[in-house]
């Protein structure tokens, strides 16, 4: 009987806690989501180009763009390279299973940091301790489905966009703080063409806009162009952490 | 029946493919080893190759391919399921040291950092390798108080919200410019911090700040040891009534300019000149050795002491403006 009660009241929590919340999820949007996260999961490598453009602070009120491109390779379960190519510099990123190297082309100087064995934990480490956001990674956590669909508020499938010519199913969702728009490839691969993300929160609402392309999976990387190599005469330079 | 046919037509599948010549056989497997990600190579090679090289075929091809590549056959032995079994390298890919601090590390008194200045020895006859810290116990950092700011507040606000990093603002003014970090030197008779001399010219006075005394000499500060005068950090507050004639004007705010030599910030006082903390925002051409560059972010700073210098450019010029760091709520 007290079993039965509490299990009641447990029911009733969790239909209090769901409405309290006031969530609306599409499930045509879950959907694909679930599908290109699905993807991301079964891939052994992948390859592809990000552009990016996004709002940085110049002054209090104040936001200017800021545009850069990044050549991505990656492979499973611990190897990746980024070539980024910033408006004033060009520097490569290349984690080969223990450590991450950064290297600046026009300065020659590197930096070297141990890292964990794992991309994912990797990448967390580049972001929380370096400030170092690789490209718009968000999509190859393994659940990120789950995640967007519990930080969001709302979450909406808003129908098919041509983005380059190309169908893409058009995703949404938004909360307090942040809203992320999400085109998606309408053909076998359900990879993101386009992400934009506003950040409402803090001051002005700024932007961070990402375009996909140039995709390549499952390529069959060789280890060697992972592994970094100090050019002549580069010097090494210590990485501070912020933690 | 049927299967004494298959049989035979297994054979003479097999007879054909010994005639086919080894270059086709091997560009063949040149194409299936292009379509390796869709076909595992094992798979498809398994069956056929043991069926279609009996002993019938040895010498001829093999003696053919071991004279115009005789390495490639020895690492094709190798387990390595690759082209050529994994090529032999000349360079070393050794493990690079990883080189990683925190910004953290700045509230605490970093016994590392006591150790700079050791590695150039400029005068060889006085002195050889001497470890001085270790020996004499000489911390050549001497501003390491608590509530201790590395640089003097800028007077005006700065035009950008700080940069956060780890619960520190990071402000500037000039846009960022990178240059290397090459330590300057000001002449013969400037040292930098951790450097030890055996005996001082007779020039040299004695300053006392907060109960310890210094001897100061042509811009530089020594405590004396045991053995002799070890280089620190100049003590904030120590006023000298001259400063070498080669320090450099810097501006400040538009009523302040200090003085510059050596590492060191001096402002004229009543005594003469007395040794400040870096004015924030102010820029300065050459820097001393010591530091180490450090990148946050995306920039590449020099750090000396808890100080950070950001490389800027100032009319074509190469120099480094003083960050001011400030802690943060987060």
């Amino acid at each position: 009987m007290d079993k039965r009660l509490s299990f009641l009241l447990l029911t009733f929590f969790f239909a209090f806690g769901a409405k309290a919340q006031e969530k609306n999820i599409d499930t045509t949007a879950v959907l694909i989501l679930d599908r290109m996260g699905a993807v991301f999961g079964d891939l052994k490598s992948v390859g592809f180009t990000s552009e990016v453009s996004k709002d940085v602070a110049y002054s209090d009120d104040f936001y200017i763009k800021v545009f850069s491109k990044s050549e991505v390779i990656i492979k499973g379960p611990n190897k990746f390279s980024v070539r980024h190519h910033g408006e004033k510099n060009e520097d490569i990123y290349s984690y080969d299973g223990s450590q991450v190297t950064y290297f600046s082309f026009a300065n020659n100087i590197y930096a070297v940091a141990d890292a964990p064995d794992n991309l994912i934990e990797t990448i967390d480490y580049l972001y929380e301790d370096f400030g170092i956001e690789l490209t718009t990674a968000d999509f190859l956590y393994p659940n990120f489905s789950k995640d967007f669909v519990d930080q969001m508020d709302e979450v909406l499938y808003l129908g098919v966009a041509q983005i380059n010519g190309k169908r893409a199913l058009h995703v949404m969702g938004s909360n307090d703080s942040i809203s992320a728009q999400i085109w998606v490839s309408d053909d076998a691969y359900f990879l993101p063409m386009k992400i934009v993300i506003t950040y409402l929160s803090e001051g002005v609402a700024h932007q961070h806009q990402t375009d996909f392309s140039d995709w390549a999976l499952n390529m069959d990387y060789p280890d060697s162009i992972f592994e970094f190599l100090p050019p002549p005469n580069a010097r090494q330079i210590t990485w501070l952490k912020q933690n | 029946m049927k299967a004494f046919k298959f049989n035979l037509f297994t054979l003479g599948l097999g007879l054909l493919m010994m005639i086919i010549s080894p270059e086709e056989s091997l560009a063949q497997r040149m194409r299936a080893g292009g379509r390796a990600a869709a076909r595992p190579a094992t798979t498809r090679q398994a069956p056929s190759r043991p069926m279609s090289r009996p002993t019938s075929r040895p010498q001829t091809s093999q003696a053919k391919r071991s004279f115009s590549k005789p390495t490639t056959r020895q690492s094709n032995s190798s387990s390595r399921p690759t082209l050529n079994g994994g090529s032999s390298r000349v360079t070393n890919n050794r493990t690079k040291n990883s080189k990683v601090s925190s910004i953290k590390d700045n509230k605490v008194g970093n016994n590392s950092r006591n150790n700079i200045g050791n590695r150039v020895n400029i005068d060889n006859s006085k002195n050889v390798n001497v470890n001085v810290n270790n020996r004499n116990n000489v911390n050549i950092r001497n501003n390491n108080v608590r509530n201790y700011r590395p640089y003097r507040p800028y007077y005006r606000p700065y035009p950008r919200p700080p940069f956060i990093w780890g619960g520190f603002g990071f402000s500037w003014f000039r846009p960022y410019y990178y240059h290397p970090y090459a330590p300057f030197y000001w002449g013969p008779v400037w040292h930098p911090w951790g450097f030890f001399v055996a005996t001082l010219a007779v020039t040299a006075i004695v300053v006392s700040v907060e109960n310890q005394d210094y001897n100061y000499d042509e811009g530089v500060f020594y405590v004396e040891t045991d053995e002799g005068y070890v280089v620190v950090e100049a003590p904030q507050g120590a006023t000298v009534k001259v400063i070498p004639k080669e320090s450099k004007e810097v501006e400040v705010s538009p009523t302040v300019n200090n003085y510059y030599y050596g590492g060191t910030f001096y402002e004229k006082s009543e005594g003469g000149y007395t040794v400040v903390p870096p004015p924030a925002g102010a820029v300065v051409d050459a820097l001393p050795e010591g530091g180490k560059e450090v990148k946050i972010g995306d920039q590449t700073y020099v750090k000396i002491g808890d100080t950070y210098y950001m490389p800027v450019q100032e009319d074509g010029k190469d120099m480094y403006e003083i960050v001011q760091v400030e802690e943060v709520e987060e």
